[in-house]
């Protein structure tokens, strides 16, 4: 059914900040044909799709449409040259009727100065009809369903005249019966001619969907696969992840202590559901998943930063209700989140101010802060965890990534926490300084407090956790051993592979 | 089936350099003289016109004109310190300029018949009131700081044409109902003494205390400091409350100063004092409100029209004149810190 190569890319490279974010991609997409987009996190799907989309410059490398080579100066050139995108976030304006929003931004029919809305209905009704859908276009954003929303923008893609459609995840936020609707959609897209290039994490999707797949690692192009070839769950894990199946040696894995925290049937907006979750002392559980499978959304509950819609929480044997940070805090619980600098930090202040925040009281006397006192934590933290800075009063927002996270991990051992829960400690962090974050959060468990290790990076989950926990759309699906597991077992079972054990550890 | 399948993996050498090391030297000294201007530009500015003036004008640098212009600037300058603490907190407060007023209304009303301390009490007390009011408003019906504070001042402007029929308040007020306007120790005035006691007081409570660094945190990252565990919610109210208590200790003292309550004697001082308030940003601190600076601001401020004036320059220039010292000192300022962060 599939044509000829409508879109070619050749070495296409991008870096960022001198940080290769793509290195020498090729990809090839036929007219007619559902193309996947596979990768890990970071891989570089984004950093292409946004190339393509015409919102980032590439750095190297050819973009070539029915054989005439293109370049896209912005993003409306890359949408006139026949490719639109469909965010996973979509881009409507909730108030606005739907065939508003299909308009968004472009020039409406008009007579004279004046807008005939009856034509731009009438437009969007067989954009809609040639999607499969009916939705009535006069109908609100805000009261269409998730996959309706979807359909909207898909719309707006054909109104642009697309040839090439860029899906990004566009099932992530769909439940099972919405993410059918999807696929029907994409079959007709295909029969009329249109090519997709279909990004997911759900390889059983990938496998059902797609024609073809391009599989990317690292920011390299690892490998081109066809249809019949994406049924083999095992191979595809492999080639994504890029290493033969191995068990990770490890160096220690410690007998874990008595429970600090237990969470129980913990629920919060559909994005964490009934989570059971014990805490141990001088543990470190890590939390494998993708982003958006409910690991950090646990974590601000574990902390108090959310409030759970339903489930219990017991610390140290004591049922607790944390409403706040301030009353995870009084319990023991500290939590470093993920984003440093917008969440974890004020840039502009000294590091010494940074190190006090969530434990000042505890540096001041009848009130006042003592600087001296801090100035000595300093001193103590700068060495235990080996902070590289130019002193106390050197500002916080100049510090590398890496000594950034030391003095919020200071920071949190200032509280005198016995629950610490790490939410992706070492992005943004080069290689040697996140070694160091490594055995920091190893030192810390073995001194007896429980670890909550979050990370997209499953090879250094598994790494520095005792015992590892997957999540996969909010839910725990499994709890294991981490000497026990291997990195192809836990991709498999983010990915929502049917059965890991007997698909993928050949 | 077109066998385009790309099967070659062509590995490239990064060939951008690495983004390290210091800038050449000849722009990291202009930088750092533009950072120098930021910060220091300010205050500069303020010695080279105090110098100015007094070369230009004899009566300037005069005991007894420094002290009336401090005089005049003191309950400004204590609206300005509230204000301040409310900006460090990213929140705004639009009614300090009416809240003032009605306390200066309310003091003078409540003194003729309770005296002086009872006065006194009203005024603090309805700036504590309606500081609490603001905040309770911005912080538990999540109004924005902007549009509740302007609404407020608006309520405040209605009750006090309602209040005493609108016309000031004066006669049977107790006689040492203007001790705190016109009385002084020494050479300085009383005015002047409780202005810079509470620049003190603020001072030491932003820069030294754990309620003004929890307010700092909330201003600089509200979502870093929520996440350690700040109760944002609670430093904001105070916040409110502490300006509208300067607002009402502000109101008092000009009543006192004018010897009647005046319903609308201090309207016009939310300008100014926001103007002092972003030119002490623009102080010493790369774009930070705090209370040296605002000092530094009204200072600036008052000087300037009382330079102006004495130097024999049409009084209605001056309030130009102030205009243009305001949009100078920010645009410095804002320059230096984009050149500061790039």
């Amino acid at each position: 059914m599939t044509g000829d190569v409508w879109l070619r890319v050749r070495g296409m490279a991008k870096s960022f900040a001198g940080v290769p974010a793509l290195d020498g991609v090729d990809l090839d997409i036929r007219a007619g044909e559902v193309h996947g987009l596979i990768g890990q996190n970071g891989a570089g799907k984004s950093t292409l799709i946004k190339i393509l989309a015409g919102v980032h410059r590439p750095g190297a490398g050819t973009i070539e449409i029915d054989g005439v080579q293109r370049t896209f100066p912005d993003a409306a050139a890359a949408t006139s040259a026949g490719i639109a995108v469909l965010h996973q976030e979509p881009q409507v304006v909730a108030d606005l009727a739907v065939y508003e929003n299909i308009y968004l931004g472009l020039v409406p029919p008009r007579s004279g100065p004046l807008i005939r809305r009856a034509a731009m209905r009438r437009t969007c009704r067989t954009m809609l009809e040639r999607l499969g859908v009916c939705i009535d276009v006069d109908q609100r954003v805000s009261a269409l369903s998730a996959a309706q929303t979807a359909m909207v923008g898909l719309a707006r893609c054909l109104l642009l005249g697309a040839r090439l459609i860029i899906m990004d995840e566009p099932t992530a936020s769909l439940g099972a019966h919405e993410v059918e609707e999807v696929y029907r959609t994409v079959e007709r897209l295909r029969a009329e001619g249109l090519s997709v290039v279909y990004v997911s994490h759900r390889l059983d999707e990938i496998a059902a969907l797609c024609d073809r797949a391009t599989v990317l690692r690292d920011g390299r192009w690892v490998g081109g696969l066809e249809h019949d070839e994406l049924q083999d769950r095992t191979a595809l894990v492999r080639m994504i992840l890029g290493v033969e199946p191995s068990r990770l040696v490890r160096a220690e894995d410690r007998e874990p202590g008595e429970v600090a925290l237990a969470a129980r049937g913990l629920c919060w907006r559909n994005r964490v559901v009934d989570v059971d979750l014990d805490l141990h002392r001088g543990e470190v559980t890590g939390i494998a998943g993708f982003v958006g499978s409910g690991r950090s959304e646990l974590a601000h509950l574990l902390f108090g930063a959310a409030r759970p819609d339903s489930g219990s929480l017991e610390i140290g044997g004591v049922p607790v209700r944390l409403s706040s940070p301030q009353e995870g805090i009084r319990r023991g619980v500290a939590l470093l989140p993920e984003d440093r600098r917008n969440q974890a930090s004020v840039g502009e202040w000294t590091v010494r101010e940074n190190l006090t925040l969530a434990a000042l009281s505890s540096f001041a006397s009848a009130g006042f802060v003592r600087r001296r006192r801090e100035r000595e934590r300093y001193a103590i933290d700068e060495r235990r965890l080996g902070i590289k800075a130019a002193g106390a009063e050197s500002r916080f927002g100049h510090l590398s990534g890496g000594n950034q996270q030391k003095v919020v991990i200071a920071k949190w051992l200032a509280t005198d926490a016995e629950i610490m829960i790490f939410d992706e400690p070492t992005q943004g962090v080069d290689v040697g300084a996140q070694e160091e974050i490594h055995r920091l959060v190893r030192d810390i468990a073995a001194e007896g407090r429980a670890v909550l290790f979050i990370s997209s990076d499953l090879e250094e989950t598994l790494r520095v956790s005792d015992r590892l926990v997957v999540m996969r759309e909010g839910r725990i699906v499994a709890d294991q051993r981490a000497r026990t597991t291997t990195l192809q077992e836990t991709l498999a079972l983010c990915f929502g592979a049917a059965d890991p054990l007997t698909d993928v550890v050949g | 089936m077109n066998a385009s399948t790309p099967t070659s993996n062509p590995t490239r050498p990064d060939t951008t350099p690495p983004r390290s090391g210091p800038p050449a030297a000849d722009t990291a000294l202009t930088d750092r003289g533009i950072v120098v201007l930021s910060r220091y530009g300010t205050l500069l500015g303020f010695v080279l016109m105090m110098i100015v003036f007094g070369a230009v004008a004899d009566s300037f640098l005069t005991g007894s004109n420094i002290a009336n212009v401090l005089k005049a600037a003191a309950a400004m300058g204590v609206l300005s310190i509230g204000l301040t603490i409310v900006l460090t907190l990213g929140d705004f407060d639009l009614s300090i300029g009416y809240t003032a007023t009605g306390a200066g209304m309310l003091a003078a009303g409540t003194a003729q018949t309770w005296g002086m301390l009872g006065g006194t009490v009203a005024a603090l007390l309805f700036g504590a009131g309606v500081g609490v009011v603001n905040g309770l408003i911005v912080t538990r019906l999540g109004v924005s700081a902007f549009i509740a504070t302007l609404g407020v001042g608006q309520i405040i402007t209605g009750w006090l044409l309602a209040y005493n029929g609108g016309i000031q308040v004066s006669g049977d007020l107790p006689p040492d109902f203007t001790l705190l306007g016109r009385g002084s120790i020494g050479p300085i005035p009383l005015m002047v003494i409780v202005w810079f006691a509470v620049a003190i007081a603020a001072f030491l409570l932003m820069e030294r205390t754990v309620v003004g660094r929890r307010m700092y945190a909330v201003g600089g990252n509200p979502v870093a400091a929520r996440l350690s565990g700040i109760d944002g919610k609670r430093v904001r109210m105070l916040a409110f409350v502490l300006s509208g208590v300067l607002a009402g200790l502000g109101g008092l003292m000009l009543a006192s100063s004018l010897g009647v309550g005046n319903p609308t004697s201090a309207v016009s001082y939310l300008l100014p004092a926001f103007a002092a308030s972003f030119i002490g940003a623009a102080t010493l601190r790369e774009g930070q409100f705090h209370v040296g600076g605002t000092i530094v601001g009204v200072l600036m401020l008052s000087f300037l029209a009382n330079g102006l004036v004495v130097t024999g320059v049409e009084r209605a220039w001056t309030t130009a004149a102030q205009g243009i010292v305001l949009v100078a000192a920010v645009t410095i300022s804002t320059f230096a810190r984009k050149v500061a962060a790039r």
